[in-house]
C-alpha cells in the first residue's frame, strides 16, 4: 500500500470564513476514498483541493503541506495542468461538451498535441471501454453526447477523464442526478477503475459510501473527524458524532 | 437532533419483543420445576403446547429484523441491535426447547425422584441468569452481562458432579435401573445446555454495546 497524496495541517479561508480547519490526512493508491458529511461540512471544498479547483475562486486562501507522489502541488513552479491532467474531475451534473461523443474523448489529448488519427481512435475506443461504454456507443461516436442519457453522459465525463491518462479520479457525488440503474453502472464501473486509479469520491449516500469505498472520511464544519475503513466507520466508529451521522441521527 | 422517530420506535419494540421472550421462557423453565415436583402431566402438557408460541415469538422477532435491514439500512449500533436480537432469539428459542423436553419427560417417566434434588441445586443459577441478562440487555450493563459466565460455570460443575452420582448411584443402588439414570442425565444435560446458551445470550449483549466479541464460557 502506498501513498499518493499526503496533506498536512490544511485549513482554508473563503475572504474570512475558515471552510477547512486543520486537517491532516493521506489517500492510498488504487484505493476508494469516500468523503462523507452534512451539507456544509467541508468535503466538497476539500476535494477540490486535491486538483486546486479551487484556484479559480476569488478570495480562496489555502495554507498547509499538500504532496501529490511527494511533489508540493502549491509551489510556485508546479504546473497547474499537469496536477489537473493527473488528477482528473467528475462532477455531480454530467457536463459533457456540446459535440460529438468521440470529440469529446479526444477533447483533451488534442489539447496536449496528440494529432494522429489511430492513436485518438485508439484513446477513445479504451477510455470508453474502461468507462464501460463503448459497447453502448460504438456505433455512434460521431453523435452528439448530448443525446445520451444522463447515466450515459456521466460515464462519457468519466472517459473524458480517463482519456488523460490520470492517476487520480476525483468525483463529487457523482450519482446524485442519476436514476438506481445508472447509479449502479457507475459504482460497478468504480470498483472496476480502482484497479488503475485512486478515486476519491464525495457523496451523500452513506449506502454508496459502505457499498464502494475501503476508506471513509466523516467531515463535519469544516473538520475530519474521524477517518477509518470503511468496514471500521460502518460498524463501529469511533466517535458518537461520526456514530450519529452514519446511523441518521445527525443534522 | 434528527431522531428517525419511526426507526428509533421499530428498534425499542424489538428490544421489547425480546426481553417478553426471555421472560415467557424463564416462565416456562419454573412451570416445568413444578411440574416435576407434582409429576403433574396436565401441566406438562401446557408447556408443550406454550412452546408453539415461543418458537412463534422467534420467527416474529426475526421477521422484523429483517424487515428493519431491508427498510432502515440500519449500521453501527443499530445494526448490532437488529443482529443481536436475530441470535438471541434463536438462543431462547433452544432454551425453550430444553424446558419442552423436561415436560416430555414428565408425562413419559417415573423416576421424579431421582432427579428433583439435581434440579433444585441448578435452578438458583439459571433463574439468576435469566434475571441478570434481562437486567443487563435493558440497561446496557456489559459488565452484569460478564457475571453471568460465573454462574454458567457452577452449573457445569453442578452437571459433572451429578452425572458421576447417578452412575454411582446405578453401580451401587439395586432400586434404580440404568435407564432411570440414564433418563436422570438427560434431565440435567436439558439445563446445563440451557445454561450454555444463556451464556451465547450474555456475549451477544457484550457486542450489542462494545462492538467486540468475546467468548464466556
Amino acid at each position: 500500500m502506498s501513498e499518493i497524496f499526503a496533506l498536512e495541517n490544511i485549513n482554508l479561508y473563503y475572504g474570512n470564513n475558515h471552510a477547512i480547519k486543520n486537517i491532516s490526512m493521506t489517500l492510498q493508491r488504487n484505493k476508494v476514498t469516500a468523503f462523507i458529511g452534512p451539507s456544509g461540512c467541508g468535503k466538497s471544498t476539500f476535494i477540490r483541493i486535491l486538483n486546486r479547483m479551487n484556484d479559480l475562486i476569488p478570495e480562496c486562501r489555502v495554507q498547509g503541506s499538500i504532496l501529490f507522489e511527494g511533489q508540493d502541488t502549491y509551489a510556485k513552479d508546479y504546473d497547474v495542468i499537469e496536477l489537473r491532467t493527473k488528477v482528473g474531475m467528475v462532477f455531480q451534473k454530467p457536463n459533457p461538451f456540446p459535440m460529438s461523443i468521440y470529440d469529446n474523448i479526444a477533447y483533451g489529448p488534442r489539447c496536449q498535441g496528440v494529432k494522429n488519427k489511430e492513436q485518438l481512435d485508439q484513446i477513445v475506443e479504451e477510455s470508453l471501454k474502461k468507462a464501460a461504454l463503448w459497447d453502448e456507443v460504438k456505433e455512434r461516436l460521431k453523435e452528439s453526447a448530448m443525446k445520451l442519457s444522463g447515466g450515459q453522459q456521466q460515464r462519457v465525463c468519466i472517459a473524458r477523464a480517463i482519456a488523460m491518462e490520470p492517476e487520480v479520479i476525483l468525483m463529487d457525488e457523482p450519482t446524485s442526478a442519476l436514476d438506481p440503474i445508472a447509479t449502479q453502472k457507475i459504482e460497478d464501473l468504480i470498483t472496476e477503475l480502482k484497479k488503475e486509479y485512486t478515486i476519491v469520491i464525495v457523496t451523500h449516500s452513506m449506502q454508496q459510501a459502505a457499498r464502494i469505498s475501503d476508506y471513509t472520511a466523516f467531515f463535519y464544519l469544516g473538520e475530519l473527524m474521524e477517518m477509518d475503513d470503511t468496514d471500521t466507520i460502518f460498524k463501529s466508529p469511533r466517535l458518537k458524532e461520526t456514530e450519529e451521522y452514519v446511523t441518521g441521527r445527525f443534522g | 437532533m434528527h431522531e428517525r422517530p419511526y426507526f428509533q420506535q421499530r428498534l425499542e419494540q424489538l428490544s421489547q419483543d425480546i426481553l417478553t421472550m426471555l421472560h415467557d421462557v424463564l416462565d416456562q423453565f419454573k412451570a416445568v420445576r413444578k411440574a416435576i415436583e407434582l409429576t403433574d402431566k396436565n401441566q406438562a402438557n401446557k408447556i408443550i403446547v406454550k412452546d408453539e408460541s415461543i418458537n412463534q415469538q422467534e420467527i416474529a422477532i426475526t421477521e422484523n429484523a429483517i424487515s428493519l435491514i431491508i427498510k432502515e439500512s440500519p449500521v453501527a449500533k443499530d445494526l448490532r441491535r437488529v443482529i443481536t436480537a436475530i441470535q438471541i432469539a434463536n438462543d431462547l428459542e433452544r432454551i425453550g426447547d430444553y424446558a419442552a423436553n423436561l415436560a416430555k419427560y414428565v408425562i413419559h417417566t417415573q423416576a421424579q425422584a431421582l432427579y428433583l434434588d439435581a434440579i433444585d441445586a441448578f435452578f438458583p443459577f439459571l433463574e439468576s441468569m435469566f434475571l441478570d441478562l434481562a437486567k443487563a440487555y435493558a440497561a446496557k450493563d456489559v459488565s452484569l452481562a460478564m457475571t453471568v459466565a460465573k454462574d454458567d460455570q457452577n452449573i457445569d460443575d453442578l452437571f459433572d458432579k451429578h452425572v458421576k452420582e447417578f452412575i454411582r448411584i446405578v453401580k451401587t443402588e439395586i432400586n434404580t435401573s440404568a435407564e432411570e439414570a440414564g433418563r436422570a442425565i438427560l434431565v440435567i444435560k436439558q439445563l446445563e445446555r440451557a445454561g450454555d446458551h444463556l451464556t451465547n445470550i450474555a456475549e451477544a449483549i457484550i457486542y450489542l454495546n462494545k462492538a467486540t466479541h468475546v467468548v464466556l464460557n
